[in-house]
């Protein structure tokens, strides 16, 4: 909650969501459901994403590396 | 703590983000940094990586598509393993997610297997597209790193004839049961032509039926051996492009629970008159022409190119795609769908003699030139 007590939109940040992965090798497909999503359910869609992207307290940290604070340097 | 999270790259907004389900999130540099992710530092004019980048590893096939876009043959000669491996290890460092490979006949590689398991250990997600051909149950379960297997089929009650010039239904049909019976995720690839589009909510089905979990749908190209005059018999019509967008439109209702089809990047425009806006489009990860952009391909000799139908000597088709997207003339300039879009199917433009230039076959395309023309 902000200091004037609104909700905090939660896909705040939540750019794009693009299903995947495809497995064509000549051209990037798109799934047609995301081409004709009503309001609701996009919002839907960016909200559940956006909560599976915030880490969990369910496991215990000790000896669990930071899942994601070490992954940039996977890619790059 | 723990989260889905199995790779990010760093971007000028903040990062992309893959999930378990390979699904990618951009996310702002708030979010990314609740997830851990230190900002990097960009030079200035960095260009992004391709989210998604095919790789040809063979020219070989045992069959004789007509409409084969890599004019692959009997006698074409695989990629060497140690070039294919170089290129793995080259699109990983980049922070490049998905790796497609294509051919030729990929299964025709006795190391098909060993190729997909490398790309996983450098965090790559591996798929792959077959024709089924040379398929055993055995072969599928060296397969069981690829994300994802495509298998062509491109319509029964003759579709698939009428596209590739024989009938390789039944090699498809078992190839798919193969795949799911060694529990490896299965789609199907569809190509779409002036003959076979009318039974695509058939397809649709039919796919379903098999125990595909998508059905992808191509864009007919005039590439490789179908860059021949009968394309312009072949391409599909502008009823045919409207009537398609709405079967999709009527379809996509009933997709999402465990089977999904998609669209390919040139099909865009073709059902541009059923699309929402741009912004929700972008939002939800559509992709038009993104050769050159979030899509890269690397060629049988190693070079990189703009997509798999780019056939322009070296980055010189790179360069034309990005040109292209970056100032695009009418009708393009003022479309509401441009940013998504990005003109269209430059691979089909240029067969056409049109160079770099909005997609001719786009219904938008098509009516601001009737509507501009000199009479």
């Amino acid at each position: 909650m902000s200091e004037a007590g609104a909700k905090e939109d939660p896909t705040d940040g939540v750019l794009v969501v693009r299903r995947g992965p495809g497995a064509n090798c000549s051209s990037i497909g798109s799934a047609v459901e995301m081409l004709f999503l009503s309001a609701t359910v996009g919002t839907a869609i960016l909200a559940a994403v956006a909560a599976s992207l915030d880490p969990k307290d369910d496991e215990p940290d000790d000896d669990e590396p930071p899942a994601v604070a070490a992954a940039p340097t996977e890619g790059q | 703590m723990s989260t889905p999270v199995t790779r990010v790259r760093p971007e000028p907004f903040g990062a992309w983000v893959r999930l378990h389900d390979d699904t990618l999130v951009a996310v702002d540099h708030r979010r990314a940094a609740r997830l851990g992710v230190e900002p990097a530092v960009f030079a200035e004019g960095y260009v992004s990586a391709p989210l998604e980048v095919h790789v040809a590893v063979t020219a070989r096939c045992p069959v004789d598509c007509a409409g084969c876009y890599q004019s692959a043959s009997t006698d074409g000669a695989h990629v060497p393993l140690q070039q294919l491996r170089e290129t793995l290890a080259r699109l990983s460092e980049a922070g490049v997610f998905t790796v497609a490979f294509g051919g030729g006949e990929p299964l025709l590689r006795d190391d098909l297997g060993a190729l997909g398991d490398e790309a996983r250990a450098l965090g790559l997600t591996p798929v792959v597209t077959t024709s089924g051909y040379g398929l055993t149950a055995a072969r599928a379960r060296a397969l069981r790193s690829f994300a994802q297997v495509n298998v062509s089929h491109d319509g029964v009650r003759g579709g698939y004839e009428a596209v590739r010039g024989f009938d390789g239904v039944a090699v498809a049909e078992r190839a798919v049961a193969v795949l799911r019976g060694e529990g490896i995720a299965v789609g199907i690839n569809h190509v779409l032509t002036s003959a076979n589009v009318d039974g695509v909510a058939a397809m649709i089905d039919h796919a379903r039926t098999l125990g595909a979990r998508e059905l992808q749908l191509l864009r007919y190209k005039p590439a490789g051996r179908a860059a021949s005059l009968e394309y312009l018999a072949r391409r599909l019509t502008l009823a045919q492009c409207d009537a398609l967008g709405e079967t999709l439109r009527a379809t996509a209702p009933t997709l999402g629970e465990g089977f999904s089809v998609r669209v390919d990047c040139a099909l865009v425009p073709l059902v541009s008159r059923s699309l929402p806006d741009a912004a929700t489009l972008a939002r939800f990860g559509v992709f038009g022409c993104e050769a050159g952009g979030h899509l890269g391909s690397v060629r049988r000799d190693g070079s990189a190119g703009g997509c798999s139908f780019d056939d322009a000597p070296g980055a010189e088709g790179i360069a034309g795609f990005r040109a292209f997207v970056s100032a695009p003339p009418e009708p393009c300039a003022s479309c509401a769908l441009r940013s998504v879009c990005r003109g269209g199917c430059k691979v089909v433009s240029r067969h056409l003699g049109q160079g770099f230039a909005p997609d001719p076959e786009c219904p938008r395309v098509i009516e601001h030139r009737a509507a501009t023309a000199v009479t």
